[in-house]
């Protein structure tokens, strides 16, 4: 849709954001500080050093993976509330492959990793995916049990089987250096930027421009519609939702390699959920996924800071990412009506 | 001219989606009478009379009742004030006895001091109705078991029985077979003679000159005119009601070839099991240029039997040959492949996408090479809106500013000549069209027809499934009546369809003898 047209649908978005500020200036002054001044310490606190750069990066990485994993089945209608068990999948894979094959070469190594995580990840939505298309089997109800069935399988294995000698916490073996996701040309800066711009572009492309991504969205917004067209809605079903589970065993994947260089006990401090609210907040579109994901980052790695230099909790992070997910969801109600022009 | 009894004036009303359904519409209604409130399809009908009852709050104008001014919040407000409505829909609870149904709602006024509902005292007050117009209801049956002509009587006795004066009838011979509306004409007057007033809904002329004794005409959410039926003619009320003159109907004078090498479509022996009802042994055959039209009372399969043939449900056994070949174990997309087309009976859950745009509606299911990239992997957008944009002129669609607009923004005979230009594009070889002009406004429907008709000429056949009688006749080159999941007869001659026999029929009153 055009630019002018979209602007005046009046969605509410703007009314949102003004009353989201203005509760987060109220807080802010409630905590006896002004508000101006916390943004400027969130912010110095995300950016004032290269460490801190790196920092908020990853998160933002993170949160934006974990979003279009939720994004993109929720476009073609299902929510896959799985995001946790698909990236601990491909996380658990990913850092387990090395223990198995090593090839000596970083690029293949990496790219091993990367296409076994995606894989595992898939085959953790598969089976939900399948059971909602044949059985009509909720997926909110087995994605979320799934969860705890991959989270205690992989604790378990963590803690005894492949527990790295000598560890007073479970966790895996770590991974060799030649497993670790390298350097951006030898700057700070992690490749795995490569790996979300690439999931960046794909998604925008595939909503926008192909035919696959068209009748995914024809499945979400109306499924019966889409059926009678002649539209195969379980094939678009589990297509969407096992594309979700490889991009959210992609981000399991740069987890495991690059931040934990490990799989771990808790490896998912529920990631999965910041993502999925990133997804809510920005409407499941993949740019806003990323724009959301930036300020989620933001505020998580910012928040630290901030309550170094005020009398804030960090904690608060919280309760301004539920500020926002609070007024996104009520923004339909939110529209103040102009008196209708009479046809 | 009796007493004025209820006024409206100057009522205003525009929905939340930007629709306006009312204008400053004026309505008098004269105690004692059966007025028609009439006009086509949105023209503000249902919407005037769901404010007089409580049901929406108009946007300006009053309500005067006996001269004074009356303020309906709800409809609670209306009941009290003597105001009963029967919707087209009815709103009776299937499993309860014509007792509970009645008694629903009333609770508060028969319940004894344990807090129980006292049904006998209600049955007393019941009977005291029914006697006073003649009626008698076997109150003990269980309702979902009575035939519609008498759930509709059980709704206007529930209405009296909750004190209505003034009864609001909104199109309420919809669901009756022609042969059932007479007797419920006569229910009607008796009604009226016991002191009723009623503001009949309807479109349908026949049925206002036979029962009513004014009528006020809307348009556009406007008032035009109010009449008294003896003075009127039937033109001038169509004028009123449209705007503009009706020519006459021609129907299309070329013969249908019925050779055996011209039968696009032919069903063989159609079993399937519904969720509601199954079909059995379903079998005829279309020809090119023909229409077929399938004539029955909503709920006897006719639903099931387009949801078969399109592909949407699985067959238990039987044939479904188009232009020779069997489809019956194809993919909905193999058979549109192939040229079946599918225009469904729900226009805004199976036809439509609601929030999404008009070109969007307008592709789904139609994938062309003139708006695919390459490989058919991309969508070329801007050439799918020209082509979506290109519908929308050839079906002159009001309301249609951008192929980028969503489209729900227009209004209901407007989505559906969308949906329309959709599926005709291509000239399918067999259409199925399941209620293609239910609630639609005249000038849809006219161009519907007229489409059809067009592509009649160039061989294309089709299945018209519909509960307008009046449209299956003027469409129709033969017409079958489906009655419990089962083709019970078949009327072959245009000239000689008879509405009282194919009623007789769709009510089951009558059945075939001769089997095959």
């Amino acid at each position: 849709m055009k630019m002018m047209d979209k602007l005046k649908k009046r969605s509410g978005t703007v009314e949102a954001v003004i009353l989201i500020l203005i509760s987060w200036s109220i807080l802010f002054f409630l905590c006896g500080e002004n508000p101006v001044q916390v943004v400027g310490y969130i912010m110095s606190g995300s950016f004032k050093d290269m460490g801190a750069v790196a920092s908020v990066l990853n998160k933002i990485f993170l949160f934006f993976l974990l979003a279009i994993a939720y994004a993109i089945p929720d476009q073609a209608g299902l929510a896959n509330v799985g995001i946790d068990g698909q990236f601990i999948a491909g996380g658990f894979f990913a850092a387990l492959l090395p223990q198995f094959v090593n090839t000596g070469n970083l690029m293949i190594n990496v790219g091993l990793s990367v296409i076994i995580a995606m894989f595992f990840g898939s085959i953790w939505a598969f089976w939900p995916a399948l059971l909602k298309v044949k059985y009509g089997i909720n997926e909110v109800v087995t994605t979320l049990l799934g969860n705890y069935i991959i989270i205690e399988l992989t604790e378990y294995m963590v803690a005894y089987p492949l527990r790295m000698k000598g560890s007073s916490i479970s966790r895996m073996d770590f991974v060799p250096e030649n497993f670790e996701l390298p350097m951006l040309f030898s700057s700070k800066f992690s490749s795995s930027l490569i790996f979300v711009a690439i999931v960046l572009a794909a998604a925008v492309w595939y909503n926008k421009r192909t035919v696959k991504g068209f009748e995914a969205r024809m499945v979400g917004k109306n499924l019966l519609f889409a059926r009678q067209a002649g539209i195969n809605t379980d094939v678009v079903s589990m297509r969407a939702m096992m594309a979700g589970g490889a991009i959210a065993g992609l981000a399991g994947a740069i987890q495991a390699l690059y931040v934990n260089h490990t799989f771990q006990s808790g490896f998912t401090n529920d990631y999965g959920m910041k993502g999925m609210l990133v997804a809510l907040v920005a409407m499941s579109n993949p740019v806003g996924c990323f724009v959301i994901a930036v300020l989620f980052g933001i505020l998580q790695v910012g928040a630290i800071s901030m309550q170094l230099s005020t009398d804030i909790p960090s904690e608060i992070a919280a309760v301004l990412q539920a500020i926002m997910i609070f007024f996104v969801a009520a923004k339909g109600a939110l529209v103040i009506k102009r008196r209708r022009r009479e046809k | 001219m009796g007493k004025e009894y209820i006024q409206l004036r100057g009522i205003k009303k525009t929905f939340p989606n930007g629709v306006c359904a009312l204008r400053g519409a004026d309505l008098t209604v004269c105690e004692g009478e059966i007025h028609a409130l009439v006009g086509e399809n949105a023209a503000g009908k249902s919407t005037l009379m769901n404010i007089l009852y409580g049901v929406l709050k108009a946007d300006a104008g009053e309500i005067l009742m006996n001269g004074e001014p009356v303020h309906i919040a709800d409809s609670s407000d209306a009941i009290r004030l003597g105001i009963g409505m029967v919707h087209q829909h009815f709103m009776l609870v299937p499993s309860f006895t014509v007792l509970e149904n009645i008694v629903l709602g009333s609770e508060d006024k028969y319940k004894n001091k344990f807090g129980k509902i006292d049904f006998e005292r209600a049955r007393k007050d019941i009977r005291e109705i029914m006697k006073q117009i003649d009626v008698d209801l076997d109150l003990d049956s269980v309702t979902g078991s009575v035939t519609i002509g008498l759930q509709s009587k059980i709704e206007i006795i529930k209405a009296l029985f909750r004190g209505a004066k003034l009864l609001i009838l909104d199109e309420p011979t919809t669901v009756l077979a022609p042969t059932e509306v007479d007797s419920f004409f006569e229910f009607l007057r008796k009604l009226r003679d016991n002191g009723t007033t009623m503001i009949y809904i309807s479109h349908r002329m026949r049925e206002i000159f036979d029962l009513t004794d004014r009528i006020t005409i809307l348009r556009k959410g406007e008032t035009i005119s109010d009449v008294k039926t003896d003075e009127a003619t039937m033109e001038q009320i169509s004028r009123d009601m449209l705007g503009y003159e009706v020519t006459a109907f021609e129907r299309d004078e070329k013969r249908i070839d019925r050779a055996e090498s011209n039968c696009r479509f032919r069903v063989e022996g159609l079993c399937m099991s519904g969720r509601r009802i199954n079909l059995e042994d379903i079998s005829f055959e279309i020809y090119g240029g023909e229409v077929l039209g399938i004539a029955g009372i909503e709920g006897n399969g006719q639903v099931e039997l387009a949801d078969a043939l399109i592909g949407l449900k699985k067959i238990r056994s039987g044939k479904i040959l188009l232009d020779g070949t069997d489809v019956a174990g194809e993919s909905i997309s193999k058979r549109r492949a192939r040229k079946m087309a599918y225009i469904p009976e729900d226009r805004m859950h199976k036809g439509l996408a609601q929030n999404c745009t008009i070109t969007d509606n307008t592709i789904t299911g139609h994938l062309k090479e003139a708006f695919l990239g390459k490989k058919k992997i991309t969508v070329n957008w801007p050439g799918a809106d020209s082509y979506a944009t290109e519908i929308a002129k050839e079906y002159k669609v009001e309301g249609f500013r951008s192929s980028d607009q969503l489209i729900s923004g227009l209004s209901g005979g407007n989505m559906q000549k969308v949906i329309i230009g959709r599926e005709l594009y291509d000239r399918p070889a067999m259409t199925i069209l399941s209620q293609p002009t239910a609630g639609i406004d005249f000038n849809a429907q006219s161009i519907i027809h007229g489409k059809i008709n067009e592509l009649k000429r160039e061989g294309c056949s089709f299945l018209l499934i519909s509960e307008d009688l009046d449209e299956l006749v003027r469409m129709s080159d033969r017409i079958c009546v489906l009655c419990r999941g089962k083709l019970v007869k078949e009327f072959s001659d245009p000239e000689a369809f008879d509405l009282n026999e194919i009623g007789y029929y769709m009510t089951g009153v009558k059945k075939d003898e001769n089997d095959g």
